[in-house]
């Protein structure tokens, strides 16, 4: 079966002539023999765990657990995992391509099917029954007029790549709508973050805070690392208004209000520095903290054109002109990184230096302070008993868990015999731990102070210098990384039509000026996932106006990493900056539990341009179901499941490394494609060849990868780097090294080698690489293991590695300055240019991008109440309630929903509440209620829902919950339109607002001012009362179901015909 | 001889359910499946499990614990449901395994009802009584490599919170782990002896916490 999942239209003609799976009789005479077991990378969820997969002799799964000793999941699987059979014998999966029958409305559910020649056509050449100009046209006309992003972080080397290549610079994954909060602000404080970014230490850790984690980024592994803390008699503290999921087995519960994680970081940071319970060692060296920050303000309090900047001299042994400090041994400035400084962490006074590295440039005296000075006005503000009044957890137990955490921090530290040196050139015989790490998601990120909110959390890392060394948070491998890249901009194509973008340097004076260059690059040194460093390397055009379809790097959104799609639907409709011609969504559901306002989302899908055509005119689903969102689309593409296709979990995208090392994984083709639908990635390989797209093609215009197995193995992003890290060049080589034709064979065999690794700049041992069982680690050698971010050794290697371009130190940044810079845009006082006029680079007009360039935009992070809060908007004294999710262990968004093992164990939910709450209104357990948020619906009037309660003590008594992504649409997923998922369960999604109060600006989008992520978690409502009902509200229109009646019995017995399981439909729909 | 156990850490169960469909998806395609979905995608959906994962609350907020139990047969010594069927179809092997011959099985339901675990589930296809073998079918395994004679659950569970083995090994990994921890059987007032042991949660933290 292998051969059929080529990607032409040739091979599907035999494919289809025979039946999927071979007589039974085959299987079942065999049934006293050894399965056949394969091995492959779980897609249930985005854990990645590894998979052993076992099949009957005729090619059927009969079993599905995990892969031992996986550096994942070592053997263990969850529900979604082990229900895998039914994921890929699914009802609900889409049989063929499908097109909107033409004379129907979106969203009526009526549909053609189109044969794969069709769809690559309709692709290429547009129709006008539809609107749709085609592929081929937009490419021509405005590449960027096509907008391409997913709602999974699957495939995001691939799309990005195809989009790059496309030319359109609207292009992206989910993290906008996920975390991106926790990603952007971990990046730019200290060039990592946490999931596949960092983690605990568990070997050495022995307290661990989880602060409002999603049941999502590596759920397994997760856990399982968790016991091994408790295990070895660490502590494990859960930080979130429920406790409910991971908090049921931590050893401590902190109830925390709902939007004020910051305040309570800075409590515990005010106790830790009000003691001087803090890594003086480490904040000096390994953080800006001891680095001189410019006092410059006028008699107003506003700034001039050098305040909070830092300030610099040129380092005499390098010639650069770089970051200063007091050092303590001369008294004098001197460069961060000369060695032999001693920074003093307390400074305060005034300095002569030279204004700018020019030779003769004047000296003047600056007025200025560390940035751990400057922060000591900042944590007045976050006493034990001022952080209690925001945060609601009591100050005594602040100042109990701030005492814990540095009882464990510095008297319980580790000290392994390794040897390291930093990037001052000091050698350090041991290498310190501090066993205190944190892990945080969704619960701090989907907040309109999240970025702010990440940042109090890194600061709190720095003071306990628990920052990779043993014990602590530590980086996953190629992580750390500094901030940086260049964003494309639409218009700087290429001469081949792929993306190109502008790379900014700047020189910043101690004066305030600041001299400013340009440079145009191609992919992939423009890509649509950099972080600016820098206001004049906004992509915003002269008059501050953002470019991209998303308003991703402007001054809305000016840090959003992994771009904005839920901005994507609004802005489309608006046109704002620029027509899309058509959306392709992948794994998104955008007209379903992805949308920001679900009645605003149909509303822009739905609604005509006065051209006649829709005003987006073509939306394109891909997906291996029949979805929620399908109905709303104009062409649906079916994707298979991840058991009938590749896919490469990589070390440039989101991969599965661990604290200790670079890690990898992949999934192949291991049961056979079942219907008419194909690999997205054998699709994209082939739409691009046809198009004619550059990287895509051979010389003579063929098509250049077979398939997207072959892509993963020949494809290279840039030299000698590829899509996977392990078993390159002769397979002894790894991260940076030429193509092997045989790499995939090292990743699917049925054990794991050892092979030690025979490339890398270090000395003596190169480490060892695992490969086998389809995933890839590389151990790395303990003295470059720990301290990475300055540790000289590890910062060479990672350079010979191309996971970064220079070694020099990643200093965390304690004090951000490029937020600074961007408050100092506010005033009109960042003398930076932009890059088309070269005039200096003006402030937004809009009164509320000022504002909250002014107001929120501080370098040193601090709480402010969540934007939606504001008096105007939901006041929480109208809207006294706060509403949240938390994702099941059982479900991964709607992928279970199909799967009759994992909706039986969640058919429904119901939202959860303190019992004292539900008295305090006058409900009981099971009433349904209706409540209301500020947001208007179609009828102008506020949106109100309908929900079941459930009491649950484990509940904040001001927050009301429920499991996400629960509800179906009436005919989608091949369920029955009166189950429950369909009558009983809801979402939020009703009740979200996209804009901001007023009194934040004019239309403005409510996500997080830094990162454009969506404040899903601002979300406030009140509760009206019991209602009469025993469904929710609303529910959705119909979805048209395109699926077959579903069997009454389902009897699976691998061995056995499918027609005697009940899966009649799999055979049939062959014939 | 052998009696075996399964030993269930609460203190690193998080109640995933990885256990109750690997345990479904194993025993579906073996000797004793298969195990049922009655109305699998429909409005009143029926599925058969052999091992259900059970979360309650105790303690008033902020006090709170939540637990997850993952309950299943407990294999009795003194089974209950083999003392009340009329035809003898259910019995205990000198392992300790109670299985249920399903050629002699009448579906009387007497099993059910006796029971004190809810451990036993009607087969509304077949017209019988089905219920956990301790995958008797890969722990008696020739084929299966020796690490996975193990029962599904066992195999499956991503935290190793469950450990399969024999009370009559006295090194054996099961007898260690009630022997040095404070394991219990659940409602042993009921005098049927269960066999299955849990190991019960042992959080660090005793704050207690004023509202």
């Amino acid at each position: 079966m292998k051969g059929t999942v080529g990607g032409t239209a040739l091979v599907t003609l035999p494919f289809f002539a025979e039946t999927v799976f071979k007589k039974s009789a085959l299987a079942e005479a065999a049934q006293d023999q050894p399965d056949l077991v394969e091995y492959t990378t779980c897609c249930s969820c985005i854990g990645r765990c590894a998979l052993e997969v076992h099949k009957t002799a005729d090619g059927k799964p009969r079993f599905v657990t995990g892969a031992r000793g996986a550096i994942v999941n070592d053997g263990g699987v969850c529900a979604k995992g082990a229900a895998g059979i039914m994921h890929y014998f699914s009802p609900a999966r889409l049989r063929h391509p499908l097109i909107r029958v033409k004379d129907s409305a979106r969203g009526e559910g009526k549909f053609k099917r189109l044969t794969w020649d069709e769809l690559y056509k309709l692709l290429n050449d547009g129709n006008s029954d539809y609107g749709f100009l085609g592929l081929k046209k937009i490419r021509e006309t405005g590449p960027w007029n096509l907008s391409f992003y997913g709602g999974r972080d699957q495939m995001s080397t691939l799309n990005g790549f195809f989009s790059a290549m496309f030319g359109t610079t609207n292009y992206g994954a989910h993290g906008g709508f996920c975390s991106v909060n926790v990603l952007a602000g971990g990046i730019y404080s200290v060039g990592g973050s946490f999931w596949e970014y960092g983690a605990q230490d568990p070997e050495y850790a022995k307290y661990h805070m989880v602060i409002g984690l999603a049941e999502d980024h590596f759920p397994n592994m997760y856990k399982k690392e968790l016991n091994i803390i408790r295990e070895n008699q660490g502590k494990v503290v859960f930080v979130g208004p429920h406790k409910m999921g991971l908090g049921a087995v931590a050893d401590e519960w902190v109830p925390i209000k709902v939007g004020t994680d910051a305040a309570f970081f800075l409590g515990l940071c005010k106790v830790l520095f009000d003691r001087k319970l803090y890594d003086e060692e480490y904040l000096r060296y390994y953080t800006n903290a001891a680095q001189l920050v410019i006092k410059s303000k006028n008699p107003d309090g506003t700034p001039k054109q050098n305040h909070g900047l830092l300030l610099r001299v040129k380092n005499p042994k390098t010639g650069q002109w770089v970051e200063a400090v007091l050092d303590k041994k001369t008294g004098q400035p001197q460069a961060f990184d000369f060695p032999g400084v001693e920074p003093d962490l307390y400074f305060s006074g005034q300095i002569s230096v030279p204004d700018s590295p020019k030779e003769g440039s004047p000296i003047a005296t600056y007025e200025v302070a560390t940035a751990f000075t400057l922060y000591t006005e900042v944590l007045k503000d976050y006493t034990p008993d001022k952080a209690e009044k925001i945060c609601g957890i009591t100050a005594g137990d602040i100042q109990r868990i701030a005492l814990e955490m540095a009882d464990v921090a510095f008297n319980q530290a580790i000290a392994l015999p390794i040897p390291w040196t930093d990037y001052l050139g000091r050698e350090h015989k041991v290498t310190i731990g501090r066993p205190v790490s944190f892990y945080a998601m969704r619960g701090i990120a989907a907040h309109s102070n999240g970025f702010q909110t990440t940042r109090a959390l890194h600061v709190l890392q720095m003071f306990l210098g628990a920052i990779d060394n043993p014990g602590s948070f530590k980086y996953k491998p190629p992580f750390p990384k500094p901030i940086g890249g260049s964003v494309p901009v639409p218009g700087a194509n290429q001469s081949d039509g792929s993306i190109g973008g502008f790379a900014v340097q700047e020189s910043i004076h101690n004066d305030g000026n600041v001299e400013t260059q340009w440079n145009n690059v191609r992919y992939p040194h423009a890509y649509t996932y950099v972080q600016p460093s820098t206001p004049s390397g906004l992509a915003v055009d002269e008059n501050g106006r953002p470019l991209l379809l998303d308003h991703a790097y402007s001054w809305e959104f000016p840090f959003s990493a992994h771009r904005v799609i839920s901005a994507i639907p609004v802005t489309s409709y608006k046109e704002d900056p620029h027509r899309a011609e058509c959306h392709i969504w992948y794994m998104a559901q955008m007209q379903w539990n992805n949308a920001y306002n679900l009645y605003d989302n149909m509303k822009f899908i739905t609604e005509k341009h006065k051209d006649g055509r829709y005003k987006i005119p073509f939306i394109i689903q891909v997906d291996a179901f029949y979805s929620d969102s399908a109905t709303y689309s104009d062409l649906v593409i079916p994707d298979t499941t991840f058991f009938e296709r590749y896919d490469a979990l990589s070390l440039l995208d989101r991969p599965i490394s661990k604290v200790s090392g670079p890690g990898d994984c992949m999934r192949h083709p291991i049961l056979p494609v079942l219907f008419d639908s194909r690999p997205w990635g054998d699709v994209v390989v082939t739409l691009g060849a046809k198009l004619g797209l550059p990287g895509f093609i051979n010389p003579d215009s063929s098509q250049k990868f077979k398939d997207y197995g072959d892509f993963i193995v020949r494809w290279e992003y840039k030299p000698g780097v590829g899509l996977l890290a392990g078993g390159r060049g002769d397979g002894t080589e790894v991260c940076h090294a030429s193509p092997n034709p045989g790499q995939l064979k090292l990743y699917f065999q049925d054990k794991v080698q050892p092979i030690a690794v025979t490339n890398g700049d270090v000395e003596g041992n190169k480490g060892t690489e695992y490969i086998g069982n389809s995933w890839w680690y590389m151990e790395l050698p303990d003295s470059i293991k720990h301290y990475r971010n300055v540790n000289k050794a590890y910062l060479k290697w990672a350079k010979s590695m191309k996971f970064i371009d220079s070694d020099r130190p990643i200093i965390l940044n304690f004090y951000s300055e490029v937020i600074q810079k961007f408050n100092l845009a506010g005033y009109g006082m960042w003398q930076g240019k932009h890059r088309v006029s070269g005039k200096q680079n003006l402030p937004p007009n809009d009164p509320g991008l000022i504002k909250r360039l002014r107001e929120l935009y501080q370098p040193l992070p601090f709480w402010y109440p969540p934007m939606e809060w504001a008096l105007d908007g939901a006041d929480p004294e109208k809207y006294p309630i706060a509403v949240v999710t938390q994702r099941p262990m059982w479900q991964y968004h709607s992928w279970q929903h199909h799967n009759p093992w994992t909706r039986a164990l969640l058919p429904r939910n119901y939202a959860y509440i303190n019992p004292d709450t539900a008295k305090k209104y006058g409900v009981n357990d099971l009433d349904w209620i209706e409540i209301e948020s500020r947001y208007p619906d179609p009828q102008d009037k506020p949106s109100r829902m309908r929900v079941q309660i459930k009491c649950l003590d484990g509940t904040r008594p001001d927050t009301l919950w429920t499991w996400v992504s629960v509800p179906v649409r009436p005919g989608a997923w091949g369920l029955d339109p009166d189950a429950p998922e369909v009558r009983k369960s809801f979402f939020w999604n009703w009740l979200y607002s996209y804009y901001l109060p007023k009194s934040w600006g004019n239309n403005l989008l409510n996500f997080d001012p830094f990162s454009g992520m969506t404040a899903w978690n601002d979300l406030r409502v009140r509760i009206i009362g019991k209602v009469d009902t025993s469904e929710t509200y609303p529910i959705s229109t119909t979805a048209g179901s395109l699926q077959l009646k579903t069997p009454k019995v389902l009897n699976y017995n691998a061995y056995k015909e499918l027609n005697n399981s009940g899966l009649h439909y799999v055979e049939a729909e062959k014939q | 001889m052998s009696k075996y156990t399964i030993v269930i850490d609460l203190n690193k169960c998080y109640g995933c359910a990885g256990c109750q469909v690997a345990c479904k998806e194993w025993n579906t395609s073996g000797p004793y499946g298969p195990l049922p979905d009655i109305n699998p995608w429909g409005k009143d959906q029926w599925s058969m499990f052999w091992l259900k994962v059970l979360h309650y609350e105790s303690g008033k907020y902020p006090n709170v614990q939540e637990t997850s139990m993952p309950i299943g047969c407990m294999h009795c010594d003194e089974p209950a449901c083999v003392k009340v069927c009329p035809v003898g179809a259910t019995y205990k092997r000198p392992d300790g395994i109670v299985l249920v011959d399903y050629d002699d099985c009448i579906g009387c339901k007497y099993c059910i009802n006796a029971c004190p675990y809810g451990a036993r589930v009607f087969d509304p296809v077949q017209g019988i009584t089905k219920k956990c073998t301790m995958c008797v079918d890969r722990i008696t395994s020739e084929i299966l490599p020796e690490e996975d004679r193990i029962p599904a659950c066992v195999r499956s569970c991503p935290v190793h919170a469950r450990t399969f083995g024999d009370l009559d090994d006295p090194q054996s990994e099961v007898s260690y782990l009630i022997a040095n921890n404070s394991s219990f059987a659940l409602n042993p007032e009921y005098g049927t002896k269960p066999v299955v042991r849990y190991l019960p949660f042992r959080g660090i933290d005793t704050v207690r916490r004023h509202k």
